[in-house]
C-alpha cells in the first residue's frame, strides 16, 4: 500500500512553484487571437508564435511573424513573412505573392488559397489526416444515435463501477455518502470548481508549452467526476436493492446503480435549459462528495459539527 | 438552515429582522463600494481635477480617519455596553443614515479640496461609527447557524446589482441611486429605533437566545492562543483586501481589461459577471457553515494567485481571456467567496458585548488600512514607472507566497493553526 506522506508533497509542490517562478520573462511569447478583425502592421512585428483560433486576420507586405503560424480557425490573409512554419488545421489561409514562410507549411486541414505563389523555404505537407472533427461533435445526432451513445458510456462507466468496487469500495462509498447526505455542500464544491477549472485549462492550452499539463487537468477532472458517478451509483444501486429485496454483492449494487445514474443524466440532458442544469448539479454533487472526502479516505464531518462535538 | 426553523415555528418577527439586517447590510455595502470607492474617485478626478497624488492622499486620509474612529467607537461600544442594546444601535444608525444621505447629496456640489477634505472627515466618521453598529446588529437579527448564508445573501445582492447598475462609474449616477432610496432606509429606521414597536421589541432581547448570541468559534481557545488566532484571522483578511485592492486598482486603470466586462456598453456581460457573483456568493455562503476556514483562505488566494497569473500572460501573449469575460468572471468569483467571509467572521467570533469592537478591528485593520496601504503602493509604483506586467506580477506573487504559507502552516513546527483546525 502507498503511504501518502503530506510533508514530501508540499515541498514537492513548494519547489515546483518555485522553479517555475524563476522562469525568464522571455521563456514564451505569443499572441493568440480569439476573435474580430485584426492587421498585423510592418512596424509592429509578432514577437513569437501567433495562434488564430477565429476572426480574420490581415498579414500585409512588409509585416513579420518571429515564430510559427498554427490557424485553428478563422481566415489569415497572408501577404507577408512568417520565419517559423505554417499549420493549419481548420480555416482559410489566402497566400499573396509576397507571402514567405521560412519554416514548413504544413495543411492538416481547412483550404489553402494560391500556395504555390507563396515561397516556402521548408517542406509543404498536405492532408496529414489530423483534421479536427469539430463538426462530427457538434453535429445533431438522431435520438437512436444518442441513445446508443449514452447506453455505451453508461455500460462502460458501470464496468469501471464493478472493478472499481472490488479494490476501493470503502472510498466509493464514502464520496457516495457524503453527496447523500450533504447534498448541498457537494454539489457547491463541485460548481466552484466547474467554475474556476475550466479556465485554467483553457488558459494552459493557449500557452502551448502547458497542453500536456492540460491534458493531464482534464483527464484527472474526467476522472474525479467519474469516481463521483460510481459513488452516487453505489448509493443508488444499494438502495434499489434494499426496497426491491434483491441481495446483490456491492460490485453489482455499484454497477447497476452507476449505469442507471449516468443513463439518467444522459436522458435529463435531453430536457432543455432545465435538465442542463439538474445534469450538471449532479455531476457537480459527486465531483463535490470525491472531494471533500479527499478521493474517499475521509469521512466528511461539517466544520460546525466537529466544532460543537469538541 | 434556523431561518427556516423560525418560519416553520411561525417568528415572523424575527424572520423579518433576518431580511431586515440583509437589505440594510446590502443597501450599505453598495453604497459604500459603488459611492463611497468609485464615486470619490471619479469627483476628485474628473470633477476636481485633482492630481493622482492629492487623490490618493486624500483616499488614504478618508480610510485612516476611519479606521480610527471605528476601532476607537469599538472599544467604546465595549465598555459602555452598547454591543447589547439593540435600540441605541438603532439609534445610532439612524443618525449614520441621517448623516450619509446629507453626505450623499452634497457630494456633486463639492468644489474645492477644502470642500472636499470637510465631507471626508464627516463620512469617515459616519463609516467609523456605522460599521462596529451595523455589524454587531449580526447578533440580535441573525441566528448564529445561518450567519454564512445571511452573508452570502448580502453579496450575491450587492454584486449583483453592482455590474448592471453601474455602467459608468460616476458620481451623479450613483447619487442618483442611493438618493431614493436612502431616505426610505431613514424614515424605516427612524420609526424602530424611536417610535414604540412590536419588532424592536422583539429583536432586542434576541442577543439573549443562545442560538443568536455566540457566533460558532466565540468558544473556541482561551486567553493568549484565542487572540493569536484572532489576529492572524485579521492578518489573512488583510491579506485578501490588500492583495485584491493592489490588482484591481490596476486593473481598472488599463480600459483594455475593463471596456468588454465591468464597464462594457452592452448589459450583457455586466449581467452575466453579476450573476456569477451571486452564485459564487451561495456556493461562498455553504462552504462558509460546512467547510473549515483553512480551506476557504485557500480557495480565496489561490484564484487571486491564478487571475493575477492569467493577465500577467495576458501582457505577454496579447489579451484574450482578459477582454473576453473569462478572467473578470474568475475575479468576482474570488470577491465573492471573501466577502462572505467577511460579513460572516467577526460576528461568529464575538459575543454580544464584544461583537462590534471585532468587527472594528476586523473590517478597519484589515479592509480599509489595506485599501490605504495597497492605494499608497500602487500609486509609488505607477510613478516610478513600474509596468503592469510587473505591477501584477507581484501581486501574484504576494498571493501565492501566502496561499504556501496557508498550505504548508500547519506542517511547520510552530504550527499556523486557524479557528476550527484539529
Amino acid at each position: 500500500m502507498i503511504r501518502f506522506n503530506k510533508k514530501v508533497l508540499l515541498l514537492l509542490m513548494l519547489l515546483a512553484a518555485l522553479v517555475s517562478a524563476c522562469q525568464p520573462a522571455d521563456a514564451y511569447q505569443g499572441r493568440v487571437i480569439l476573435s474580430g478583425e485584426h492587421r498585423i502592421p510592418p512596424d509592429s512585428p509578432v514577437p513569437g508564435h501567433l495562434v488564430v483560433v477565429d476572426g480574420v486576420v490581415n498579414l500585409p507586405a512588409g509585416s513579420r511573424v518571429a515564430g510559427s503560424l498554427i490557424v485553428l480557425g478563422g481566415e489569415i490573409d497572408l501577404a507577408g513573412r512568417l520565419k517559423g512554419d505554417l499549420t493549419i488545421f481548420r480555416g482559410t489561409v489566402q497566400f499573396r505573392r509576397s507571402a514567405s514562410i521560412g519554416g514548413d507549411l504544413n495543411a492538416g486541414g481547412g483550404h489553402l488559397l494560391d500556395w504555390e505563389q507563396a515561397e516556402v523555404e521548408g517542406e509543404v505537407t498536405e492532408n496529414v489526416g489530423f483534421d479536427i472533427p469539430v463538426e462530427v461533435l457538434a453535429a445533431n445526432r438522431s435520438t437512436g444515435e444518442k441513445l446508443l451513445r449514452g447506453l455505451s458510456f453508461s455500460l462502460v462507466l458501470a464496468g469501471a463501477a464493478f472493478l472499481g468496487l472490488h479494490f476501493a469500495p470503502r472510498a466509493f462509498w464514502r464520496a457516495g455518502k457524503t453527496v447523500v447526505s450533504y447534498p448541498v455542500v457537494s454539489s457547491s464544491l463541485g460548481l466552484l470548481v466547474y467554475l474556476v477549472g475550466p479556465i485554467l485549462i483553457v488558459q494552459m492550452i493557449f500557452t502551448a508549452v502547458l497542453i500536456p499539463a492540460a491534458a493531464v487537468g482534464v483527464f484527472l477532472g474526467l476522472l474525479t467526476v467519474g469516481c463521483g458517478l460510481i459513488g452516487l451509483g453505489l448509493q443508488s444501486g444499494s438502495w434499489i436493492s434494499g426496497k426491491v429485496g434483491l441481495s446483490m454483492t456491492l460490485p453489482v449494487q455499484g454497477a447497476a446503480g452507476s449505469f442507471l445514474v449516468s443513463f439518467g443524466l444522459q436522458l435529463l440532458n435531453w430536457i432543455p435549459v432545465l435538465g442542463g442544469l439538474l445534469a450538471l448539479g449532479i455531476s457537480a454533487a459527486g465531483l463535490g462528495g470525491v472531494l471533500l472526502t479527499r478521493f474517499g479516505t475521509r469521512t466528511f464531518v461539517p466544520e460546525r459539527e466537529q466544532l460543537v462535538e469538541r | 438552515m434556523k431561518l427556516f426553523d423560525l418560519i416553520k415555528e411561525g417568528r415572523w418577527t424575527s424572520v423579518l429582522g433576518f431580511l431586515f439586517f440583509i437589505g440594510m447590510m446590502a443597501v450599505g455595502y453598495y453604497y459604500n463600494i459603488t459611492f463611497v470607492q468609485l464615486g470619490l474617485v471619479d469627483l476628485g478626478e474628473r470633477l476636481l481635477d485633482l492630481s493622482e497624488i492629492t487623490l490618493a492622499g486624500d483616499m488614504a486620509l478618508m480610510a485612516l480617519l476611519t479606521s480610527l474612529i471605528a476601532v476607537g467607537f469599538g472599544f467604546w461600544m465595549v465598555r459602555s455596553r452598547w454591543g447589547t442594546d439593540f435600540i441605541i444601535k438603532l439609534r445610532l444608525a439612524f443618525l449614520v443614515i441621517l448623516l450619509q444621505t446629507a453626505l450623499t447629496a452634497a457630494a456633486p456640489r463639492i468644489q474645492d479640496q477644502a470642500q472636499l477634505l470637510a465631507w471626508i472627515l464627516l463620512t469617515s466618521l459616519a463609516l467609523g461609527v456605522g460599521v462596529p453598529v451595523t455589524f454587531s446588529m449580526t447578533v440580535d437579527l441573525i441566528p448564529a447557524a445561518d450567519r454564512g448564508y445571511a452573508a452570502a445573501a448580502i453579496t450575491g445582492l450587492v454584486y449583483a446589482a453592482a455590474p448592471a447598475a453601474s455602467g459608468n462609474w460616476q458620481i451623479e449616477t450613483f447619487t442618483r441611486q442611493m438618493i431614493w432610496i436612502m431616505p426610505a432606509g431613514v424614515v424605516g429606521l427612524g420609526w424602530l429605533a424611536f417610535f414604540p414597536n412590536r419588532l424592536s421589541d422583539t429583536w432586542k432581547g434576541q442577543h439573549r437566545d443562545p442560538a443568536f448570541a455566540h457566533g460558532v468559534y466565540s468558544r473556541k481557545g482561551k486567553g493568549r492562543a484565542r487572540r493569536r488566532q484572532i489576529a492572524g484571522l485579521i492578518a489573512l483578511m488583510f491579506g485578501i483586501f490588500f492583495v485584491d485592492s493592489l490588482g484591481f486598482l490596476r486593473i481598472i486603470d488599463t480600459p483594455l481589461y475593463i471596456h468588454n466586462n465591468w464597464l462594457s456598453a452592452d448589459l450583457g456581460p455586466r449581467l452575466l459577471l453579476g450573476a456569477v457573483h451571486a452564485l459564487a456568493a451561495m456556493i461562498a455562503g455553504v462552504l462558509y457553515t460546512n467547510l473549515d476556514l483553512r480551506s476557504l483562505f485557500l480557495w480565496v488566494f489561490g484564484i487571486f494567485a491564478l487571475v493575477h497569473l492569467l493577465y500577467t500572460m495576458e501582457t505577454r501573449v496579447g489579451p484574450g481571456l482578459s477582454i473576453s469575460l473569462a478572467l473578470p468572471m474568475l475575479y468576482a468569483v474570488a470577491v465573492s467567496l471573501y466577502t462572505v467571509i467577511n460579513f460572516a467572521i467577526w460576528a461568529d467570533l464575538s459575543t454580544p458585548r464584544d461583537v462590534g469592537l471585532n468587527a472594528a478591528l476586523g473590517v478597519a485593520l484589515s479592509g480599509w488600512t489595506a485599501t490605504f496601504l495597497s492605494t499608497a503602493l500602487s500609486l509609488q509604483w505607477r510613478i516610478s514607472g513600474m509596468s503592469l506586467e510587473r505591477h501584477l506580477s507581484l501581486v501574484d506573487a504576494l498571493a501565492l507566497m501566502i496561499f504556501i504559507v496557508l498550505l504548508v502552516g500547519p506542517f511547520l513546527p510552530a504550527g499556523i493553526h486557524l479557528m476550527g483546525d484539529d
